[in-house]
């Protein structure tokens, strides 16, 4: 493994806005337990022929509280709100103090890898439907800062006062894994010392019809919401949609060591790259030999082997086509099959498709699994697909938590849309 | 226009921006009352609210007086200016 002492790179900060757990801890406890946060959701319920099912954050109080203390005024855009808030607590939790507004100058030393997707869609709608009905003034000056893509980075630069490279990746759900990566390579290039990264998406209706008429959301009308996100089994029907936002402090070991910060994990890198949309390859199917080659390049670029994967926290979406191929991928770039597989999970089974959060979602979860030693448990996949259950014995793939798992290095990846692919290997802490 | 009811209609214009703030902060406010110091209204905050006045008071508020702008009294004022010489 990479374990030379020169920038090494660690995760000292969790933030989470999750479908099951909003913060951290709650968050850890919802995974514990298996936790689904899917509901009945009466806006959908007559727009989309998927019918009302998603899995979206719910507060109680904690949305308010947070827009009082930033003084968030006319936030409409759910998407910014969740990604800040996860923000600013993982920036809490690492340890680190807010600079006060009137401070004379940023810190330098601190950036923001904020990504998003559809993020800014109800600020958007919003302007749109004024201006359709000619009240151009209220549209209001407030719209295109929560309309553009930096938005969920440029507002959390502003809250912490953020003076390193300030922005917001983009590349649909594996924007939150992508954005990790990134902040990864500016530390380990000795260009900043720490860096938020992670992403964040909304809820918005309008987000979801596409989805829906293209058929990858689960249809069945009879379903109770909770069993309707079915990653890597046989009657996955399609995804359930999800909304939320996720952050992880990344930093030099040598910062947080400096400054006696808690080290939940360390980074070790990890590959990004694309299909290409050639063969199998789409702008919506992920291509096989992308994945297998992301896989690998991971494997090389962080110096693992392939037989010290404990775990793979997988994009597994609950899609018929998809599972079986992430896991066929795997197969083929591990060299490891049925017994010798690694454990393998999927949170989308508890929170369903969170887009643009889900990588960042799912890297929180990752780095909890890590630092507390479980697997969370796959929901819904009692009947495993056959092409899974061929490749990967079913006690790789708990249906109930498992502690003191021994997990030491973690696989997380991500794909999406574009045929974009990014693998991290995340390894538990030691001097 | 009487000056109370411009204060009434400028305290419903201001009272969405306050809206996750405590009740105390909204029913405490008066006339001296600085809306960038006190109530945290930054540039954004008060051109949208100037956007509620002109609608609200047919009025046509321009760029240069916006700045003017500091407390409720200032916006009463101006209110006043402009409907005497409308």
């Amino acid at each position: 493994m990479n374990m030379d002492n020169e920038n090494r790179v660690v995760i000292t900060g969790l933030g989470v806005v999750a479908p099951n757990g909003v913060g951290k801890d709650r968050f850890l406890e919802a995974l514990q337990n298996g936790e689904s946060g899917a509901a009945r959701i009466e806006e959908l319920d007559e727009f989309m022929e998927a019918g009302g099912m998603a899995a979206f954050p719910k507060f109680e109080g904690e949305d308010s509280a947070f827009m009082r203390r930033f003084k968030l005024r006319k936030l409409q855009s759910t998407g910014i709100l969740y990604g800040c808030m996860a923000g600013v607590e993982a920036w809490e939790d690492a340890g680190l103090s807010i600079a006060p507004k009137d401070a004379l100058e940023p810190d330098w030393d601190s950036g923001c890898i904020m990504g998003g997707g559809i993020t800014g869609i109800e600020s958007i709608d919003y302007g749109i439907k004024m201006a359709d009905v000619g009240k151009m003034k209220k549209v209001g000056p407030r719209n295109i800062q929560q309309s553009m893509s930096s938005a969920p980075s440029a507002y959390l630069g502003g809250m912490l006062g953020l003076g390193n490279q300030v922005t917001s990746n983009s590349s649909a759900c594996a924007t939150g894994t992508e954005a990790l990566l990134m902040a990864y390579h500016r530390i380990k290039g000795g260009r900043a010392k720490r860096m938020l990264a992670g992403g964040c998406d909304s809820r918005l209706k309008y987000i979801w019809a596409s989805f829906d008429v293209m058929r990858v959301l689960n249809r069945n009308p009879d379903i109770d919401p909770v069993k309707a996100s079915r990653p890597l089994s046989a009657s996955a029907a399609g995804f359930l949609p999800g909304a939320g936002g996720g952050a992880l402090v990344v930093e030099s070991l040598e910062s947080a060591q400096a400054r006696g910060a808690r080290i939940y994990a360390e980074l070790l890198g990890g590959s990004t790259n694309s299909g290409g949309q050639r063969g199998q390859g789409s702008i919506t199917a992920p291509s096989n030999v992308g994945i297998v080659r992301c896989i690998q390049d991971m494997i090389k670029e962080t110096g693992v082997t392939a037989d010290q994967i404990d775990l793979i926290s997988g994009h597994l979406t609950g899609t018929a086509i998809g599972d079986p191929t992430e896991i066929k991928s795997w197969v083929e770039a591990l060299n490891r099959r049925g017994e010798d597989f690694p454990y393998v999970n999927s949170l989308k089974s508890m929170i369903g498709h969170c887009l643009s959060a889900a990588g960042a979602v799912e890297s929180v979860g990752a780095v909890l699994q890590i630092y507390h030693d479980f697997v969370h448990p796959t929901l819904n996949c009692e009947d495993l697909h056959p092409d899974i259950a061929d490749k990967v014995s079913t006690n790789r793939i708990p249906q109930e938590c498992i502690y003191d798992a021994g997990i030491n290095v973690l696989a997380k990846a991500s794909f999406g849309f574009g045929d974009v692919n990014t693998c991290l290997i995340l390894k538990k802490w030691t001097k | 226009m009487d000056k109370q009811a411009i204060v009434t209609q400028l305290k419903e214009i201001i009272k969405p921006f306050l809206e996750h703030e405590d009740d105390s902060v909204f029913e405490g406010i008066n006339e001296q009352t600085n809306l960038v110091d006190e109530l945290s209204f930054d540039s954004v905050d008060l051109i949208e609210i100037v956007i509620e006045i002109e609608e609200a008071f047919e009025i046509k508020i321009e760029d240069s007086e916006i700045s003017t702008i500091k407390t409720l009294a200032d916006m009463i004022g101006l209110i006043q200016t402009k409907q005497a010489n409308a």
